[in-house]
């Protein structure tokens, strides 16, 4: 999908054209379905978000600014941002220990890419987390992917939080810094 | 060390990552729908860490989701813009601060503990006269017709003394210039450390602390900090610094009354008085912190009738905010 189908789509969304809606649930629901599902890590509240997700996008479409934002980046926001409220609020998301090896950034070489492609291929960001330590890289990757806590991160990497939170903002900072000298 | 700057780029980073603990989440929530240059760090943060969203496998969702989500739209009136609280730039805000600070000398104050008024100021139109005084094509004009009048001159024909003597008045001249473009230069070099230490005391920024928000949590006030440069020590330094509050909603729709601004200490252990609120839409006062702004705790909001002191627990706020402060 094309960054510039999907800014058309949320342009005829925020007109109020529902099939504009649709045509766009269905090119990117299975993207945001991912996502969302994989931090909240149930059905039931998975199809409950992602409603509530483009119940958003009807919402606020006209807040979108194709010169301001990448309308991928937008749409990836508004999932995880109703994800890790929906995860963060939920007696019914169940803390499941997650694999080490589905924290690690290595699927980047690997894996088929979908409409992000743009964005990775001129992203420094595979590059810079490279640099980083492999527990910082797990750690970033377990708490933008899997939406977990920094307690759960803790139990899963058996380190305390303490350590969880250095390892977060001494990451932070090494990706900035290289993030920076890319620009 | 990582400088102020840095830790507000961390905390957007953090804010993005979902790690701030919820309360604090919920103060740059507020934060980002009024604050320019916040916004600015936290989509900068989104565009970098977009590609991490590469390592989730996709998903087709069940067809009930979408059947659920188009009858809800339909329920729905269409999408249409709605009247939001614009964000305000960091220069907008330091801007309105600023006036506002130009006119604390106007300031009346009111009586019970430093309660003040700021008049507004008309900067904006005093600036667009002094700039229209003197359009650029009349001053060309003017200089062009001077060059032209010396040209003139010096094709006239005249004797030799007569020439020798106004080469002489014509080096007395340069030699009557040279010197004072040297008392000048010397009159800059001690001039200009207090000119630029001044000018630095202007140019100080407004860095937004706290946004006071109505019951839906559409924000009513911003209150911004005059920093120093990029540290988050007051501008003046000789007292506990200013802060500029802007009516960034419209306060009398929600709570139709005068307003008084209130510190409350951390775990509400009193309050004290700050001033008197805007309550005009886009109006912006300046007022003293009558304490360090790293003592206090929240900024809370009552009405200017309550006539006593509230108690933190006493439910006379009608908003209340958390003190955004890096230091802490």
């Amino acid at each position: 999908v094309l960054q510039t189908d999907l800014e058309q789509y949320l342009s005829k969304v925020a007109e109020g054209d529902k099939n504009a809606l649709q045509r766009l649930y269905e090119v990117v629901s299975a993207r945001l379905y991912g996502i969302v599902m994989r931090i909240v890590k149930s059905d039931e509240l998975a199809d409950q978000t992602l409603e509530e997700v483009f119940i958003d996008i009807w919402n606020e479409a006209h807040h979108f600014d194709a010169s301001q934002n990448s309308a991928i980046v937008w749409l990836n926001s508004l999932a995880r941002g109703r994800a890790l409220i929906k995860a963060h609020r939920s007696d019914a998301r169940l803390f499941q220990k997650i694999p080490i090896e589905d924290l690690s950034v290595d699927q980047w070489k690997t894996k088929p890419l979908a409409c992000t492609d743009e964005a990775i291929e001129y992203s420094a960001l595979p590059r810079c987390m490279a640099q980083l330590g492999p527990e910082v890289q797990t750690s970033i990757v377990g708490l933008y992917c899997e939406g977990l806590t920094q307690d759960e991160l803790s139990q899963t990497l058996h380190q305390p939080v303490g350590m969880i939170n250095t390892w977060v903002r001494q990451g932070l900072v090494e990706l900035k810094g290289c993030l920076d000298s890319d620009y | 060390v990582i400088t102020e700057e840095e830790e507000w780029d961390l905390q957007a980073a953090e804010y993005v990552l979902g790690t701030l603990h919820e309360e604090t989440h919920r103060v740059f929530d507020a934060l980002s729908k009024v604050d320019e240059d916040w916004q600015r760090r936290v989509q900068r943060w989104r565009v970098c860490l977009d590609p991490l969203n590469v390592l989730t496998k996709p998903i087709e969702p069940p067809t009930h989701v979408l059947v659920s989500v188009m009858e809800r739209v339909n329920e729905l009136p269409s999408s249409e813009p709605v009247k939001t609280t614009k964000a305000l730039t960091s220069s907008a805000l330091a801007t309105s601060a600023l006036s506002a600070q130009a006119s604390s000398d106007d300031m009346v104050h009111s009586g019970a503990e430093g309660a003040a008024l700021a008049k507004p100021l008309a900067l904006s139109s005093a600036l667009t006269t002094v700039s229209s005084s003197h359009s650029l094509p009349e001053r060309t004009r003017t200089i062009s017709a001077h060059a032209r009048d010396a040209a003139d001159s010096d094709e006239l024909s005249v004797p030799a003394h007569v020439t020798i003597r106004v080469l002489n008045e014509r080096a007395r001249y340069w030699k009557l210039a040279a010197m004072v473009s040297t008392l000048a230069f010397i009159g800059t070099l001690f001039l200009a450390p207090r000119y630029l230490e001044q000018r630095q005391s202007t140019l100080n920024t407004a860095r937004t602390v706290a946004v006071l928000q109505d019951d839906t949590n559409a924000p009513l006030w911003t209150v911004s900090y005059h920093v120093n440069g990029n540290s988050m020590q007051p501008a003046d330094n000789s007292s506990q610094g200013t802060i500029s509050v802007t009516a960034v909603g419209d306060p009398q729709a929600s709570a139709p009354s005068d307003h008084q601004l209130w510190i409350v200490f951390p775990e509400d252990a009193g309050v004290r008085s700050v001033g008197r609120m805007p309550d005009a839409q886009g109006e912006t006062v300046t007022l003293d912190l009558p304490i360090a702004l790293a003592e206090a705790g929240e900024f809370a909001v009552t009405q200017a009738s309550l006539e006593r002191v509230p108690r933190p627990d006493d439910g006379s706020f009608v908003a209340r905010a958390r003190i955004i402060n890096l230091i802490n």
